[in-house]
């Protein structure tokens, strides 16, 4: 298989390192860890894929093993690939609604938001989705926007951003679209400061970060197939580049596409990049806004798939420019949620147990507020902590403001 | 990006020069390519065992001149006698003020470890619940011990351990007893041979509920005994586990490290790379650096796999990046390079038979082989230093770290080293 032969498994010298740094073997002894699951297994399902082990499941892709490996094995993609070319159990409705986040972010972030999210906290609505769906009841849900990002942006903003000379394109991501539309505003106000505006993509699905997850392979080929389309027109056709805020979305379209969807994106992969990674050209290329003191402390959490990218730095860097504000990293370590994976029953206690010290320190810190690039972290922190969790975008669109 | 001080590889060297920078007020960020050497350690570190010409060493500033004599271009010799000591007097105190808690020091002399193996091997610096001989006796500090091992663990059993502990003369084999510890709440763990490893073990025994049966089974085992010896799989985030266990049962409890992964050398690193995180440094773990660009004599720039075309950059780069094991030395078919920068070596001679010893026992000639320095650690390129290129631990030439048993203490000292240099030359 093409794609197999890219995650270097041959090179694995059987260390263990990367075991030692998954959180799932640390925190759920059912799951034998990346090393067995990873390159061991790849050498017996190669032989015949009914040495398939359905313990596989409890991998969130997080990739923390891929980062610890000395020699270089892409241990994630590995069992990623055998969880959708292997296992060919059946998936449950739960997984489906879970997954499919722009189909149930449509229908949910409209006028009628506001009944949804309070019928979506009430306790036995929690239980009897928990009971029927194998939603897990103790999870606080994100609630659903009154208006899409989109239609947002459409009706108010797409006028106005035209007009500046410099472009970029944004990929905003289900969670801006449908969760969070102040962070889309967040993004606007922090590259309008620095002289660009802002284009949305001619049409944007969710990347499918959550359809790999949830082994539908074929629905997020076909949300990758939408999307490079409307990344090669705007990188190759308009030539803009492209920010996405969200790492895991970051990581989807640039790695996840070609190593385990085995799409060619060259054309187009170098101009789409992580949201404050631009920042750092931008600034490196002599732009600056002018920034207030926010007179606070916060703790930045690095997410999975920002470690895996390599490029928190961008992230620590760029609030690390803003007058009065202390900023302290937190140690490299999972929070637990792997997006949509501590949202089901089964993994509900894992998903804790693997965030628990984290929660620790961060109650322990002191901080005002925990600034993170993901969403999902942002949602299993402020459920799990006392503390508020907020995109990089949105601390330094408040230092713009001035409060 | 740009930093004060980019250093290149987070194992023992790097992290302590990223630490030691950050401490003095400069800026800093680690980039790594997979985890380091101390993974794969005892977890305790060496500062010289042996001299070139096979002599014992029981006190490490004793010996220094005639290490100096004999491996002239060893990094100690090159720094020379006075100030490879006060470093390594800094490194006891710079490591204990960061987190570690180690037994032992430079002015107390060598200590002896027990290695997986069986043999024991002169050190400096042990993890504090690691088992430790008496460096002058060769003894043990207790008389009766219990040595009690894990049932399905491979990677050291309780027989072995005693035969060993028996013969290195530390103890008789009358005075121990041995027992090998059902612990039913591994079981689940035990349904996968091949991952039931120190690092795993110690997941599950560290959370209190394990720990207390654990503690069930050892006491009545423990009754007349002075100490109890287990292997090192317990304490995978701090070593407070092993204390309680302890506490619980009575009597001392020390652990011997097991085959790798290293359970000590492991959280080593994890409590050194929190550290510098907190201290404002940035890591970039999981990246590879594969390029750079020179600004006339010095160092303009790095390149890496994932900052691709967004170089980094700093006034002074720290090469930590290890020996063959790590990939910071690279052997092709004729010739030992230096992996990014094809700095000059020591000793690597073009003719491949010579980079070997018949016997695999004996000193081999390529672990001499490495980044040649002066008394600046600073890379060499056709025998002129880079001004900005400070070279620390392992990837430095000169000395053979398991024929001397000094590794630990080359990556410590040279690390402070090249550190002082960097806050001294900019003040
Ligand atoms: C198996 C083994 C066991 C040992 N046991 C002991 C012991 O018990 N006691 C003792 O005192 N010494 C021991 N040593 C010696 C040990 O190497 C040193 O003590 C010390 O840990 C070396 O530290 P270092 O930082 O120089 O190199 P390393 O620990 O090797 O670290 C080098 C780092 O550089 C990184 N790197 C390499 N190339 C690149 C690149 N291109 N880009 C980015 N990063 C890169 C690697 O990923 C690695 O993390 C042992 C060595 C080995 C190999
Ligand atoms: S860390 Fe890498 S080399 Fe080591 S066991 Fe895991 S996959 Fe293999
Ligand atoms: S991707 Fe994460 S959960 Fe999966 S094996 Fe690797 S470290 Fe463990």
């Amino acid at each position: 298989m093409s794609v197999l032969d890219d995650t270097g498994f041959e090179a694995c010298t059987k260390c263990t390192i990367c075991t030692e740094y998954c959180p799932v073997s640390e925190a759920n002894p059912d799951f034998p860890g990346p090393k067995h699951a990873g390159p061991d297994g790849e050498r017996l399902r190669l032989k015949d894929p009914a040495f398939y082990d359905s313990a596989l499941r409890h991998c969130t892709n997080c990739k923390r093993c891929e980062v610890a490996c000395p020699s270089g094995v892409k241990i994630g993609d590995i069992i990623q690939l055998a969880r959708n070319t292997c296992d060919t159990s059946r998936r449950p409705v739960r997984d489906f609604i879970l997954s499919h986040t722009d189909l149930v972010g449509g229908l949910s972030a409209n006028r009628l938001a506001p009944v949804t999210n309070a019928l979506a906290a009430l306790p036995p609505v929690k239980k009897i989705l928990e009971s029927t769906l194998g939603i897990a009841s103790k999870r606080r849900f994100p609630s659903y926007a009154r208006q899409t990002f989109r239609a947002w942006y459409g009706k108010e903003a797409a006028a106005a951003q035209a007009l500046f000379k410099d472009q970029v394109a944004l990929f905003h991501g289900c969670y801006v679209n449908y969760n969070n539309p102040a962070l889309g505003q967040d993004i606007l106000t922090v590259l309008n400061a620095l002289g660009v505006g802002v284009q949305l993509l001619e049409d944007e699905q969710c990347c499918g970060a959550p359809l790999i997850a949830a082994r539908f392979l074929d629905k997020a080929r076909a949300n990758a197939r939408i999307n490079a389309a409307s990344l090669h027109e705007a990188v190759a056709e308009k030539g803009l580049s492209v920010v996405v805020p969200a790492s895991t979305c970051t990581l989807t379209l640039r790695n996840e596409y070609p190593d385990i969807l085995d799409m060619d994106i060259s054309r187009w992969r170098p101009r789409v990049e992580l949201l404050t990674r631009h920042l750092h050209r931008l600034r490196t290329a002599g732009r600056t806004a002018t920034l207030h003191p926010l007179n606070m402390k916060v703790v930045y959490h690095t997410a999975c798939h920002m470690e895996r990218l390599g490029w928190a730095g961008y992230s620590i860097d760029l609030i690390r420019q803003i007058p009065g504000l202390e900023v302290v990293v937190l140690p490299q370590q999972c929070c637990g949620i792997a997006g949509t994976y501590g949202f089901r029953k089964e993994n509900y206690d894992t998903s804790q147990t693997i965030g628990a010290s984290l929660f620790e320190l961060i109650e322990a810190s002191g901080a005002d507020l925990v600034v993170c690039d993901c969403e999902t972290c942002k949602w299993q922190i402020e459920m799990s902590t006392s503390k508020k969790c907020e995109h990089p975008a949105t601390l330094f669109a408040r230092s713009i403001r001035g409060g | 990006m740009r930093y004060d001080v980019i250093v290149i590889g987070a194992g023992l060297a790097g992290l302590v020069a990223g630490l030691r920078v950050l401490e003095g007020g400069r800026s800093c960020a680690l980039v790594n390519a997979g985890q380091s050497a101390l993974h794969f350690s005892s977890g305790a570190f060496d500062f010289l065992g042996h001299l070139p010409d096979g002599t014992p060493v029981s006190r490490a500033p004793d010996a220094l001149e005639a290490l100096a004599d004999q491996a002239p271009d060893h990094p100690y010799a090159l720094l020379g006698r006075q100030r490879t000591l006060e470093l390594g007097q800094r490194a006891e105190a710079f490591l204990r003020d960061r987190g570690l808690a180690l037994d032992g020091s430079l002015a107390a002399g060598n200590r002896l470890r027990i290695t997986p193996l069986g043999t024991t091997v002169p050190t400096w610096l042990g993890a504090s619940e690691a088992l430790g001989l008496d460096p002058a006796t060769g003894a043990l500090p207790w008389k009766r011990l219990l040595v009690a091992t894990v049932e399905g663990f491979l990677d050291l059993g309780a027989d072995v351990l005693s035969s060993h502990l028996a013969a290195t003369g530390a103890t008789t084999e009358a005075a121990i007893r041995s027992a090998s510890l059902r612990l039913p709440v591994l079981d689940r763990l035990r349904t996968n041979p091949s991952e039931f490893r120190s690092v795993n073990i110690a997941r599950v025994l560290d959370h209190p509920e394990a720990l207390a049966t654990l503690a069930a089974e050892l006491a009545p085992l423990a009754r007349d005994v002075d100490a109890v010896v287990l292997p090192a799989c317990l304490g995978f985030r701090s070593n407070e586990p092993v204390a309680t266990l302890s506490r619980q049962i009575g009597v001392p409890v020390r652990v011997v490290p097991t085959l790798p992964p290293s359970l000590i050398g492991a959280r080593f690193s994890r409590i050194l790379l929190n550290r510098f995180l907190a201290d404002g440094g940035v890591c970039m773990n999981g990246d590879r650096v594969t390029g750079h660009d020179w600004n006339g004599p010095s160092l303009a720039r790095i390149y890496t796999a994932s900052h691709e075309d967004i170089p980094l950059e700093a006034d002074d780069f720290v090469l930590a990046t290890g020996s063959f094991f790590s990939g910071g030395l690279t052997s092709g078919p004729h010739a030992v390079r230096e992996t990014l920068f094809d700095l000059d070596l020591r000793e690597a001679p073009q003719d491949r038979a010579a980079w070997t010893s018949a016997s695999v026992f004996d000193p081999q000639p390529y672990m001499h082989y490495g980044v040649r320095t002066d008394a600046t650690l600073r890379g060499q390129l056709n025998g002129n230093p880079v001004p900005n290129l400070h070279v620390a631990g392992l990837v430095l030439g000169g000395f053979d770290p398991v024929h001397l048993g000094c590794g630990g203490g080359v990556a410590l000292v040279t690390a402070l080293a090249v550190a002082d240099r960097i806050l001294g030359t900019k003040g």
